[in-house]
């Protein structure tokens, strides 16, 4: 072991303890990043169905997602970085009715299928009484 | 960094072929065992990368492009026996091991003296591990949040480059007065 | 000595990568969020703790008794209060102590507010199609006069018994219908459960309904982050806006009733159109929110949002308030201590009570 650290010390270069700090700065400046959980981003949308996450759908690409849910179908479009309900169950059609969402904070709310659709992000409240 | 190569062994064809195969072998096998062992940390793709150290030695005694080919003949051949061949996992071990074997490449040709064998280890397995997280993030989970890992990948990179690269130093110290006196 | 020295400086860098990973582990708060639809709406729990496991065990619990609550206050199910429907007015039904509970409590807001608050007017609300699975498959129609009639003029009343834990109804007419007030009862519940937790903050939203603490503030080395929760008060005719915001420091509640939860529009034909926030010319808005006094919806206000210290009390008020209107209502929050109310009528004026004079809410509607 003391022959090791001996041999080791010997052949750490002033170039390799440059790399070392730069790793460690490197680290100290995305630590930050660790604080933000997965949903602070914005570009994405949250879909649960009875609460449990079953999408996590970038709005970068345009397409269709079907989530079956305890009244039927439960049809979700996204085009052009913002989602929308496009068909689901239910007499109100609220969710259909409320059209398209793309800021943080933004929540699609279908309650008969007990879907919600969720731009995730800070969007300066915590909840809204409603 | 010279290569050592050249002037030092034996030119002799079939020794170099002996050579490369045995350090393949045990690329392999140290990349197999490694995958038996449950992961040091829970962030997925970390790994110690010890196999790296035999990719670091072929480069060093065998040239670049024997460093490179072995990188890809490990990872292929090791997921192979391994049984995960056509795993995500196997794709993304694949994607990191070549990336890793270019930047330590492009290290010891460019970089080398300023840096040892140490330096150039760490820059690999930060290569390796950062090159996992965005195959991943492309082929995957295109999750932002993946990026949340980004500072524990610096890290691990940095324990495990330093860890391999010791040990490939004290190797190498080793193998070359070895065969200096041989 | 230069070895050692070299040995030393590893050594160094090792001890200051620990102390990144140790600064992280320390300014991290485990906020654990979860969803679920209970009592026909969504139900959501947010809860900040140092420990993560100890925010997801107290979520976990306090979502299960939420869930075994609700369908203790199912109108029609197979817990006490269906069957108090099913026989009270025949018989003494035996209740739960949390029906019970918040019968009792629903009983004494009826009577606080002259009335206005009254949960034996489940036949009523269905006359007019305000039904249980209204979100799922419910059409409003107007009733009659000849059918609402007799049902309004009904003396409902219902005997409790404090030490029996049993109940009676007045009439067979009488259904009751604790959807106004269980709601908040269950996030009470919930709250006293993450509390005994010691959860350091936690939101609870039962579909708008919601109650929030701030017990500790989290700090990172010795900064303290202190931050009030913000809350939003939904605009009435707009979906996509809010009134305002409330910062809201400590242990409160908040219930908003409003026009636009449950509504539907008919024409000068009675033709029937679809419920939406936004008023439609020629056309009368009917809502959930009934007068008991005439078995129709009450009118003056359109929305009502009650500040109180649980979310029960909030609840209540915000209905009964609602009905009273705005001079009545307004008396009544400033008689109870610790309440506060943001009032929009019909013309558009918000108006707000005295404690709540220097928050920034518009005057008028925007």
């Amino acid at each position: 072991m003391r022959e090791l650290l001996r041999t080791v010390s010997r052949y750490l270069t002033w170039g390799d303890y440059l790399v070392i700090a730069l790793v460690l700065l490197g680290t100290a400046a995305t630590i930050p990043l660790l604080h933000q959980t997965a949903e602070a981003s914005g570009r994405w949308a949250i879909v649960r169905l009875d609460g449990q996450i079953v999408h996590q759908l970038s709005l970068a690409q345009d397409y269709e997602v079907t989530v079956t849910g305890p009244a039927g179908e439960t049809v979700i479009q996204v085009q052009n970085g913002r989602v929308r309900v496009l068909r689901s169950p239910g007499a109100q059609e609220i969710c259909m009715r409320q059209g398209w969402i793309h800021k943080p904070g933004q929540v699609l709310i279908c309650l008969p299928n007990h879907v919600t659709i969720e731009i995730p992000g800070d969007s300066g409240v915590d909840a809204i009484s409603r | 960094m010279t290569p050592y190569t050249r002037s030092t062994l034996p030119e002799a064809w079939l020794l170099k072929r002996i050579l490369f195969a045995a350090l393949l072998a045990l690329g392999i096998v140290l990349y197999v065992l490694e995958g038996f062992f449950p992961p040091l940390v829970p962030v997925p793709g970390a790994k110690l990368g010890l196999s790296n150290i035999l990719v670091l030695f072929t480069m060093l005694f065998l040239g670049y492009g024997a460093g490179i080919f072995l990188a890809i003949a490990r990872s292929i051949l090791g997921s192979f026996i391994a049984g995960t061949l056509f795993a995500p996992g196997a794709l993304l071990s694949l994607a990191g091991g070549l990336v890793s074997a270019l930047v330590v490449a492009l290290a010891l040709k460019k970089l080398c003296p300023p840096l040892g064998l140490v330096g150039v280890s760490i820059l690999g397995a930060i290569a390796h591990n950062v090159t996992q997280l965005v195959v991943a993030y492309f082929l995957f989970v295109q999750i932002s949040g993946l990026f949340y890992y980004l500072p524990f990948m610096l890290v691990l990179g940095l324990i495990s480059g330093l860890i391999t690269g010791l040990i490939a130093v004290y190797l190498f110290e080793r193998l070359r007065r070895e065969l200096e006196l041989a | 000595m230069r070895r050692t020295l070299s040995v030393l400086k590893i050594f160094i860098f090792i001890v200051l990568a620990l102390s990144l990973v140790f600064l992280y582990l320390q300014g991290r708060v485990a906020v654990v969020q979860e969803e679920h639809y209970l009592l026909g709406t969504y139900f959501r729990i947010k809860a900040q703790s140092r420990s993560h496991d100890q925010a997801q065990r107290a979520v976990h619990e306090a979502l299960a008794e939420a869930k075994r609550l609700s369908e203790e206050f199912s109108r029609i199910g197979a817990g006490s209060l269906g069957a108090l429907n099913r026989y009270g007015a025949s018989e003494s039904v035996r209740l739960s102590d949390d029906v019970f509970t918040v019968l009792e409590a629903a009983e004494r807001y009826r009577e606080l507010s002259g009335g206005a608050f009254d949960h034996t007017i489940g036949k009523i609300v269905d006359l007019w199609g305000f039904t249980q699975d209204w979100d799922r498959a419910g059409v409003g129609r107007i009733p009659s006069a000849d059918e609402l009639q007799p049902l309004v003029e009904e003396p409902r009343q219902i005997s409790l018994d404090t030490t029996a834990k049993t109940a009676r109804l007045s009439s067979p007419n009488i259904e009751v219908d604790l959807g106004g007030i269980a709601k908040g009862y269950i996030v009470d519940r919930v709250v006293e459960i993450l509390k005994k937790h010691e959860l350091d903050s936690a939101l609870v939203d039962a579909g708008g309904n919601i109650r929030v603490f701030n017990d500790r503030p989290r700090k990172v080395l010795w900064f303290e982050d202190r931050r009030p929760f913000r809350i939003g008060v939904q605009h009435p005719r707009d979906e996509s806006k809010i009134l305002g915001v409330l910062e809201i420091w400590g242990d409160h509640a908040l219930a908003t009733s409003g026009d636009y939860q449950r509504c539907f529009f008919a024409d000068a034909l009675k033709n029937i159109f679809p419920c939406r926030y936004a008023d439609e010319p020629d056309k009368i808005r009917y809502h959930h929110i009934i007068d008991p006094k005439t078995g129709q919806p009450a009118r003056g206000l359109i929305s009502t949002t009650i500040l109180a210290p649980t979310a029960m009390e909030a609840d209540a008020l915000s209905t009964a308030v609602f009905v009273l209107g705005e001079q009545k209502g307004l008396a009544l929050i400033e008689s109870l201590p610790n309440v506060e109310g943001i009032l929009v009528t019909d013309n558009g004026r918000i108006v707000v009570s005295s404690g709540l004079k220097d928050i920034n809410f518009p005057t008028e509607l925007p």
